[in-house]
C-alpha cells in the first residue's frame, strides 16, 4: 500500500513536472528552415555555416540539428563549399564573414535565415 | 490518421493472432502478457518488411502500404481460422475466482490514477514538443524522414554522423511505415507509437504478476508513475521499446522456467523469448548486450536441465533479427558508435579504467543519478527497487529470478564500461544517458521486487493466473 499511495504522489509530480518543461523551440526552427526547401535541389549535400563563435553551444546545435531535420533528405554538411549554403539566423560573423567569399544571396526567410549559392567557375 | 491507425493495428491483431494458432501463447495465458508481447513483436516484423523493402529499392508508397495490410490481413485471417478451430471452455479454477473485495476495487482505481497521470505527461509534452525530444527529431525520426523521402536514398542519412548512424533502426522503421499508410509526416504517429510501446510495457508487467492479484496492478503504477518514464513516452525515443522488447523476452523466459524445462511447450515458449531477443538487437546496441546476456541463461538452463532442444531454438529463433542488424552493420557506412571514437587505442583504453579519478567521478555521478532517478518524488526508487529485487531474486526458490537478475545486472555493467571507456566528457555522458538506461530495466526490477514472497517451485504451475482457461482442439 505505502508503493501504492507514492505511485499517486509521483504520478502527480510528473504532472507537474511535465507542465513546468521550458518551450521547445525546435518546431518553430524547423518551420522557419522549411521555407528555403523549395529552393534547394531534392537530395544530396548542402553546406551549413556554423555559427561563428560558440559553435558547439546548445543553441547553435539545435539550429543545425533542426535545419537538418527540416532538409532531410538532404545531407548538410558543416562547412562551405557545396553548391548551397544554409546561414542560419546569428551564426554569420558581424560585419562580414569571409567564408561567403565566392557565394551569392539566394533567398531570405523572415526569420532571417539565408540561402547562398555558389557563384559559377 | 485512420489509416496510420490501421497499420498499427493490423500488425498486432494478426501477430496476436499468429502466437495463438502456433500454440506460443494460449487462451489460458495471461491476455495483457499476450497483448503486450503482441504490440512489440507485430511492430517489430512489420519493421523487418519495411526494412527489406527499403533495401530491395522499394519506396514506402501507397502501394507499399496496401501491399503490407493485404500481407497482414491475410497472415491474422489465416490464424484466426486456426484459432476458431480451437473450443475454449472455463475452466473450474475460472469459476471458482474469488470476488474482488473493496481493497482490490480500490488498488485498481489508484492505478487508472496513476496511468491517468502518466498519460498526461506526454500529452503535455506532445502540446509543446510534438517532434518529440532532442534525440528523437536529431535521430530516429529524422532517419524515419530519409526513409519515408528517399526510400532506398535513406542510406545519405548514415553520412549525418551525429544522428548515430551505427543504431539499428526498428523505431525510425516503423514510423516510416506508419506515414506511409497516412501518407504524410503525422507528429502523431511517432508520438502514438511511444505511448503503445508503454502501455505494452505496462502491460507487460502486471500481466506477468497475475491481472487477479494486488501486486499486480501496484507494480504497474510503480513502472509508470516516474517522470523518467512518462517522459521517455513523450520522447519518441527507442529506449522504451527497446525496455518493451527486454521486459517481454525475460517474462516469456520466466514463463517457461515457471511451466518446467520439461514441459513439451518450453520449446515453443522459448523460441518466442529468443524472437523477442532479437527484437531488442533490431532496436538498439544495448539489445545485442541483452541477447548475450540471455543467451547465457537459457545456455545455463539448458545445461542444468540437460535438454538443449529449447536453447537450441531460443538461439534460431533470435538469430534472424539480430543477423540482419549485424548484416546492416557490416554492408553500409556506418562508421563507430558515437560514444567510442575511431583512434582509441589500447593503451588509453587501459589509461581509462585504471585512472582512479575517473572511477571516482563515474562512482560520484552514477551514485547521485541512481538516487535521483525517476523525478523530484521518487528519490531513492530506483535504488530501493533494486534491492528488493535482490533480496526477492536471490531469496526464492525459483531461479527464474536470479537469470533475470543476471540479465539486468549485465546490461547495467555494460552502460557502466562505455561511460568509464567512452573518450566523450563522463559527467555529460552519464547526464545524458543514465535516466533514460536506467529505463530500459527498471520494468524488469519492478516485476523482481514485485514477485518476492510469490515464489513457486518450477514446474508448480501459475496459481495466480487468474485467465486460465482449458482449450479443446475439436478439429
Amino acid at each position: 500500500m505505502l508503493a501504492l499511495a507514492w505511485s499517486l504522489v509521483a504520478g502527480a509530480s510528473a504532472v507537474r513536472a511535465a507542465l513546468a518543461q521550458p518551450p521547445d523551440p525546435t518546431q518553430r526552427l524547423e518551420a522557419e528552415f522549411v521555407e528555403l526547401v523549395p529552393r534547394l535541389p531534392p537530395s544530396g549535400e548542402v553546406g551549413y555555416l556554423d555559427r561563428y563563435q560558440n559553435a558547439g553551444d546548445d543553441d547553435a546545435l539545435r539550429a543545425r540539428y533542426a535545419a537538418q531535420y527540416a532538409f532531410a533528405p538532404r545531407v548538410l554538411l558543416s562547412r562551405v563549399g557545396p553548391e548551397f549554403l544554409i546561414v542560419a539566423e546569428g551564426t554569420e560573423r558581424p560585419g562580414g564573414d569571409a567564408r561567403l567569399q565566392g557565394y551569392f544571396l539566394v533567398a531570405t526567410t523572415p526569420a532571417g535565415h539565408r540561402l547562398f549559392r555558389r557563384f559559377a567557375r | 490518421m485512420i489509416a496510420a491507425l490501421l497499420g498499427l493495428i493490423l500488425p498486432i491483431g494478426s501477430t496476436w493472432m499468429t502466437l495463438r494458432a502456433l500454440g506460443l501463447r494460449r487462451a489460458s495465458d495471461s491476455a495483457a502478457v499476450t497483448g503486450g508481447v503482441a504490440c512489440g513483436l507485430g511492430l517489430a516484423l512489420a519493421a523487418v518488411g519495411t526494412f527489406l523493402t527499403l533495401t530491395l529499392g522499394g519506396h514506402l508508397s501507397r502501394l507499399y502500404a496496401g501491399l503490407d495490410a493485404a500481407v497482414w490481413l491475410l497472415v491474422g485471417l489465416a490464424a484466426w481460422r486456426v484459432v476458431r478451430r480451437e473450443a475454449v471452455v472455463p475452466s473450474a479454477d475460472r469459476d471458482a475466482r474469488p470476488a474482488l473485495d473493496t481493497l482490490d476495487w480500490c488498488v485498481r482505481a489508484a492505478f487508472v490514477a496513476v496511468a491517468l497521470a502518466a498519460l498526461a505527461v506526454p500529452v503535455i509534452e506532445y502540446w509543446s514538443s510534438p517532434n518529440g525530444q532532442w534525440d528523437a527529431w536529431a535521430i530516429w525520426n529524422q532517419k524515419a524522414r530519409f526513409m519515408s523521402r528517399a526510400g532506398p536514398g535513406w542510406t545519405a542519412s548514415l553520412a549525418v554522423t551525429w544522428s548515430a548512424p551505427s543504431h539499428p533502426m526498428f523505431v525510425s522503421l516503423a514510423v516510416a511505415r506508419l506515414w506511409a499508410y497516412a501518407g504524410a509526416e503525422l507528429t502523431s504517429v511517432p508520438a502514438g507509437l511511444s505511448l503503445v510501446y508503454g502501455i505494452a510495457l505496462v502491460a507487460l508487467v502486471v500481466g506477468a504478476l497475475g491481472t487477479r492479484s494486488r501486486r499486480a496492478w501496484i507494480a504497474g503504477a510503480v513502472v509508470m508513475a516516474p517522470f523518467t518514464f512518462s517522459h521517455l513516452v513523450a520522447a519518441q525515443t527507442a529506449d522504451l521499446p527497446l525496455g518493451l522488447f527486454v521486459t517481454a523476452s525475460l517474462v516469456i523466459l520466466r514463463g517457461a522456467a515457471r511451466d518446467g524445462w520439461d514441459d513439451p511447450r518450453t520449446v515453443r515458449t522459448l523460441a518466442l523469448a529468443g524472437l523477442l531477443g532479437g527484437c531488442a538487437a533490431l532496436t538498439k546496441n544495448e539489445g545485442f548486450v541483452f541477447l548475450a546476456a540471455s543467451s547465457v541463461v537459457v545456455a545455463w538452463v539448458a545445461l542444468r536441465h540437460g535438454r538443449f532442444s529449447g536453447a537450441v531454438w531460443w538461439g534460431v529463433a533470435a538469430l534472424p533479427l539480430a543477423a540482419l542488424m549485424i548484416w546492416f552493420k557490416l554492408s553500409f557506412p556506418v562508421g563507430t558508435a558515437e560514444y567510442f571514437s575511431e583512434s582509441q587505442t589500447h593503451p588509453g583504453l587501459a589509461h581509462r579504467v585504471l585512472d582512479v579519478d575517473r572511477l571516482r567521478l563515474l562512482a560520484a555521478l552514477t551514485g547521485g543519478f541512481a538516487w535521483r532517478w525517476g523525478g523530484t518524488m521518487t528519490v531513492g526508487a530506483l535504488l530501493a527497487t533494486t534491492l528488493a529485487a535482490i533480496a526477492g531474486a536471490v531469496s526464492r526458490e525459483e531461479r527464474a529470478g536470479l537469470g533475470m537478475l543476471w540479465v539486468v545486472g549485465v546490461m547495467v555493467a555494460s552502460y557502466y564500461a562505455v561511460w568509464l571507456l567512452s573518450p566523450l566528457d563522463t559527467a555529460w555522458l552519464v547526464g545524458t544517458t543514465f535516466d533514460r538506461l536506467m529505463a530500459q530495466v527498471w520494468p524488469t526490477l519492478v516485476i523482481l521486487a514485485a514477485s518476492a514472497g510469490t515464489a513457486r517451485v518450477a514446474g508448480s504451475g501459475k496459481a495466480e493466473d487468474g485467465e486460465r482457461m482449458v482449450s479443446r482442439r475439436t478439429a
